[in-house]
């Protein structure tokens, strides 16, 4: 009885020994890959972030310049970051009714103006690093080139974005 | 017989624990190579935002060096690719090879345009000098792997010069 007893608890830690350690290395493994997961997914939600901003802001601000008639010189600045763009042009596509308006960085975010009334472009967490306007003149129309970068950071580091675009002033053609 | 019993039902719960494990950790795998692809995905995505808006860009560079004197666009060679500076307030049209941000390859081929007897757009016919048909090529590699966007536009001599 007592030899039975002693062979059965040897066994027993035997396999307690092995549990433990396959239990211990599978647990490594599980928490390893459930963290590179979140990680992943941060990362995958920040750049996702950073292109649709970049993407809305750069569309809207395309469809500004391509409705407008003319550069307001005065209040416009260009080829610098920040950049100021002012436009002569009208309410809507569908409101001919004249408007101004002003693209310009606030708070590190893009910024429409439309008569007086403004709004945001981009989320608070991107930050917008490089926002240059360039004026592009020829005998026949105007256009401007748009050049922004994007940022944001993640959990292990920033992750940036840049959007380039050149719009004509449809209404400038002459 | 009850020390043979006790032996082989524990070598059977050792067997269960192994096949156990192993399907939790095949399991894992494979989610973490989803998530892996899906980071990859995210990553092309955000490109190919980037890519379509530089094509976007194209051509509304060619118009403007069209608006410049359609000069500059009958001198430029045929079938040939051209890279897109901008230098001095303007676009122009050049043969030396640039990478935008180090990643994105843009090219545009120009084409000569033929006419057929009904004036419109053919594969042979009469070469029409104040059409130009533009191939824009946008292309990067994405881990080893190349993807490229492109697209045809025409471009005419707008205002007859």
């Amino acid at each position: 009885m007592k030899n039975f007893f002693r062979q059965k608890k040897g066994v027993t830690l035997l396999e307690t020994v092995l549990y433990v350690s396959i239990i211990a290395i599978v647990a490594a493994l599980v928490v390893q890959t459930i963290l590179s997961m979140f990680f992943a997914f941060s990362r995958a939600r920040d750049i996702r972030r950073v292109s649709l901003d970049g993407s809305f802001a750069l569309e809207r601000m395309t469809r500004e310049i391509r409705l407008a008639s003319a550069v307001r010189a005065g209040e416009s600045v260009f080829n610098v970051h920040p950049s100021v763009l002012s436009l002569d042009t009208v309410k809507s596509s569908s409101d001919a009714a004249p408007s101004v308006k002003k693209i310009y960085i606030q708070d590190d975010r893009i910024v429409l103006e439309e008569d007086g009334v403004s709004f945001y472009l981009t989320s608070p967490r991107a930050t917008t690093t490089s926002f240059i306007f360039r004026s592009i003149e020829t005998p026949h129309s105007n256009g401007i080139k748009i050049e922004i970068a994007l940022e944001t950071d993640s959990r292990k580091e920033t992750i940036s974005q840049s959007f380039y675009n050149s719009v004509i002033l449809r209404e400038s053609y002459k | 017989m009850s020390n043979g019993k006790q032996s082989s039902h524990a070598g059977i719960s050792l067997v269960e624990i192994i096949v156990a494990v192993s399907i939790i950790s095949a399991t894992l795998f494979a989610l973490a190579a989803v998530s892996r692809i899906a980071f990859r995905s995210v990553n092309e995505a955000s490109h190919r935002i980037q890519g379509s808006f530089l094509l976007e860009e194209s051509f509304e560079a060619f118009k403007m060096i069209r608006d410049d004197g359609w000069a500059s666009i009958s001198s430029l060679p045929l079938d040939e690719e051209q890279f897109l500076v901008f230098s001095s307030g303007s676009w122009s049209a050049t043969t030396t090879e640039t990478l935008i941000d180090g990643l994105f390859r843009r090219t545009i081929t120009v084409r000569e345009v033929f006419r057929d007897p009904a004036d419109s757009i053919a594969l042979t016919g009469t070469s029409d000098p104040n059409t130009r048909r533009l191939n824009v090529h946008v292309e990067w590699d994405e881990r080893g792997k190349n993807i490229s966007l492109s697209t045809v536009t025409y471009i005419t001599n707008l205002f007859l010069e």
